[in-house]
């Protein structure tokens, strides 16, 4: 589904990615973990299109065609869902609003017909059930006042609606407490089939005990230094990330 | 233009206007210290002075056929019509609501402007001949909104216009007005209007100004606003198109426990220049105002917020707040703000500020993340930044019809 090969990405004079090689197939869970500047946040951002970053070198092929080349919006339509570390906040647009129109959009992209508002209606109540989010909050400014769970849940929201091929969640669990950790978490594990994949971003091992990974890959000064399976994610837990980094040097 | 030609300009005005009306002394006397501004006064440095054709027909005394009002103006509204600035009867509505007369009658000018300028001036003497005056009984509470809708025909001349509105709201009345300019002619124009408001204590007046569709034309609009005790006056102006617009608003705060809201959404396209002068001035204790003016400008467009709130020495207890917040949506456009707070009282709260910037762009990437296209994505968050005026508009009709206007100007910006 996604092939990166050697990525290399700057913003400014300054390089984040330098060499990520990382293949995710349909059906696969992958964790990306790595202290914190170590590009963790950069390479979702490059594959979710975010126009600061300069792609030097590399490419990225989602089912089959060049991702690099393609807008964000694009991405979207193709399938690429990224849930933002930092959900922003846009008074004056509701929920319901935009996403009615993103729907739509991505299904004009699909050469489908648009959905009627009742379908639409029918399809955010059963999204908003499977995921636990108040529907009073979607016909709300989007993210204005919303707490920290909340506006988490409203991003994993969007995720059931737009029905990604590849979901890339962004340090979700960043400013959760455990309640909001398991509904959120809960929720993308529903959403998990054999046809999707997703790639967890997080500096904790945490939410790895509520979204069990195939692969755990260790992301430290832009490359890819460990990959294993769900027990790499214990031991860096246990042990911190000093000992990749001399592992990674020697 | 050179200072002769506007001199000329003047006498030329001044002869038509006296062809029809006398003059007396002090009309003639305060008219001859007056003349048309220049850039290096502060009060029109930003709003470039030269934008005055040589020759005008003041077309107020001509017959003009007008055979129709403009299509789409919300039907549950009582409609006055003015053609040219003179109030036109056979195009109005024939009933009237109850609680409200209309009759010929001068402006009185018992509302001092902020700025005395020449426009205001003229207007003053052509007023006598075609002052219009609306009374809003005591206790009255008029459900309809009563449009005030002005229609310059097209003749082919460079017409010069100058209505002039007087509005008095008895005690504890209430009433909504629309004063809408549209359909504005393709030839060149002035428009130099007047409308003086008085509020008695405890009247209710709630004001939607929208200047919409002005081509190649000039609008000097002068609104002066009397408030008295516990009287609530709300003022919104929606104004779109490409030419010149110039706004004075000037809010006298006379009788404690009044409340004054002004807002304005500028909405600016190819050459349009928009300028919003507001005055604010609170005289007595306990009195509290809000203004927010917002501005999206895309193309060549300017704009221009110049607004003064003054807190009088004994104003104690005064609340006054003012912000004006601005998008730039090309590299071309311009926006001037200039927030200013005059206080002379020491138990007051008063804030102002200025913001001016592009379309944040984390929003705009987190809806491209989602599917919107980039064009979509602006629209929504150019709606979204406009709505916050509109929803402020408390007749359903009138919001529907504003944000009509707002959105079809908002789809022609973003398209660029």
């Amino acid at each position: 589904m996604l092939k990166i090969n050697n990525l290399h990405a700057r913003i400014g004079e300054k390089e984040i990615l330098k060499g990520i090689n990382l293949e995710v197939k349909a059906g696969e869970v992958h964790a990306i973990m790595g202290p914190n500047g170590s590009g963790k946040s950069t390479l979702a951002s490059v594959l979710a299109g975010r126009e600061d970053y300069e792609v030097s070198a590399g490419s990225v092929e989602f089912l089959g065609k060049d991702l690099l080349e393609l807008s964000p919006e694009n991405r979207a339509r193709e399938g690429l869902f990224l849930a933002f570390q930092y959900p922003v906040e846009i008074p004056g647009v509701t929920t319901i609003n935009f996403l009615k129109t993103a729907v739509n959009e991505i299904r004009k992209y699909r050469g489908e017909a648009a959905m009627d508002a009742v379908s639409f209606l029918k399809m955010m109540r059963e999204k908003s059930q499977l995921v636990e989010i108040d529907q009073a909050l979607l016909s709300r400014s989007l993210n204005e006042g919303f707490s920290g769970g909340e506006k988490k849940r409203n991003e994993v929201f969007q995720m059931a609606m737009l029905e990604p091929k590849l979901a890339i969640l962004d340090e979700t669990d960043s400013g959760l407490d455990i309640d909001a950790l398991r509904i959120v978490a809960s929720g993308v594990n529903k959403l998990k089939s054999p046809q999707n994949a997703t790639i967890v971003v997080t500096h904790y091992q945490r939410l790895l005990d509520y979204i069990v990974p195939d692969f755990v890959h260790v992301l430290w000064n832009g490359r890819i230094v460990k990959s294993g399976t769900k027990e790499l994610a214990l031991e860096l837990e246990e042990k911190g990330y000093d000992w990749i980094k001399a592992e990674a040097i020697s | 233009m050179a200072s002769t030609n506007s001199e000329s300009l003047k006498s030329s005005l001044l002869e038509q206007i006296r062809n029809v009306v006398d003059f007396n002394g002090d009309k003639e006397s305060a008219l001859t210290q007056l003349h048309f501004p220049v850039k290096k006064q502060e009060e029109w440095k930003y709003s470039i002075p030269n934008f005055l054709a040589d020759s005008y027909q003041l077309s107020s005394l001509q017959e003009v056929p007008v055979s129709s009002i403009p299509s789409g103006l919300p039907s549950d509204a009582c409609k006055l019509v003015f053609v040219n600035g003179v109030f036109s009867s056979e195009l109005s509505d024939k009933s009237l609501p109850s609680g409200l007369e209309v009759s010929f009658c001068p402006l009185n000018n018992s509302i001092k402007p902020f700025e005395e300028n020449l426009f205001g001036k003229l207007n003053e003497a052509s007023a006598e001949k075609q002052g219009i005056h609306l009374h809003v009984h005591k206790n009255a509470s008029i459900e309809k909104s009563i449009l005030l809708v002005h229609i310059i025909p097209s003749t082919g001349l460079s017409s010069w216009i100058q209505p002039s509105i007087s509005i008095h709201l008895e005690a504890n009345s209430s009433a909504s007005f629309g004063e809408i300019w549209e359909g504005l002619p393709a030839d060149h124009f002035v428009a130099n209007a007047v409308n003086e408001i008085r509020l008695e204590s405890g009247a209710n007046l709630h004001w939607l100004h929208i200047q919409d569709g002005t081509s190649d034309g000039i609008i000097i609009n002068q609104t002066r606003v009397a408030c008295a005790a516990n009287s609530l006056f709300r003022h919104i102006v929606l104004s779109t198109g490409s030419g010149f617009v110039r706004n004075n608003l000037d809010i006298h705060i006379e009788g404690s426990g009044a409340h004054a809201d002004m807002f304005g959404l500028s909405l600016g396209n190819g050459s349009f220049h928009c300028d919003h002068h507001s005055f604010l001035h609170h005289a007595v204790p306990n009195t509290t105002s809000n203004q927010l003016y917002k501005g999206i400008y895309s193309g060549k467009s300017t704009g221009v917020f110049n607004g003064k709130i003054l807190v009088d020495q004994i104003a104690q207890k005064t609340n006054a707040y003012q912000s004006g917040r601005n998008i730039l949506l090309s590299p071309d456009a311009k926006v001037y703000a200039k927030p200013q707070l005059e206080i002379f009282a020491d138990d007051v709260k008063c804030s102002h500020g200025a913001t001016i910037g592009q379309l944040d762009e984390e929003p705009l990437f987190y809806l491209r993340s989602r599917g919107l296209d980039l064009a979509t994505a602006r629209l929504l968050l150019v709606r979204a930044f406009a709505s916050e005026i509109l929803m402020q508009i408390n007749s359903d009709s009138l919001r529907a019809y504003a944000e009509e206007k707002a959105i079809r100007q908002l789809d022609e910006m973003t398209k660029s």
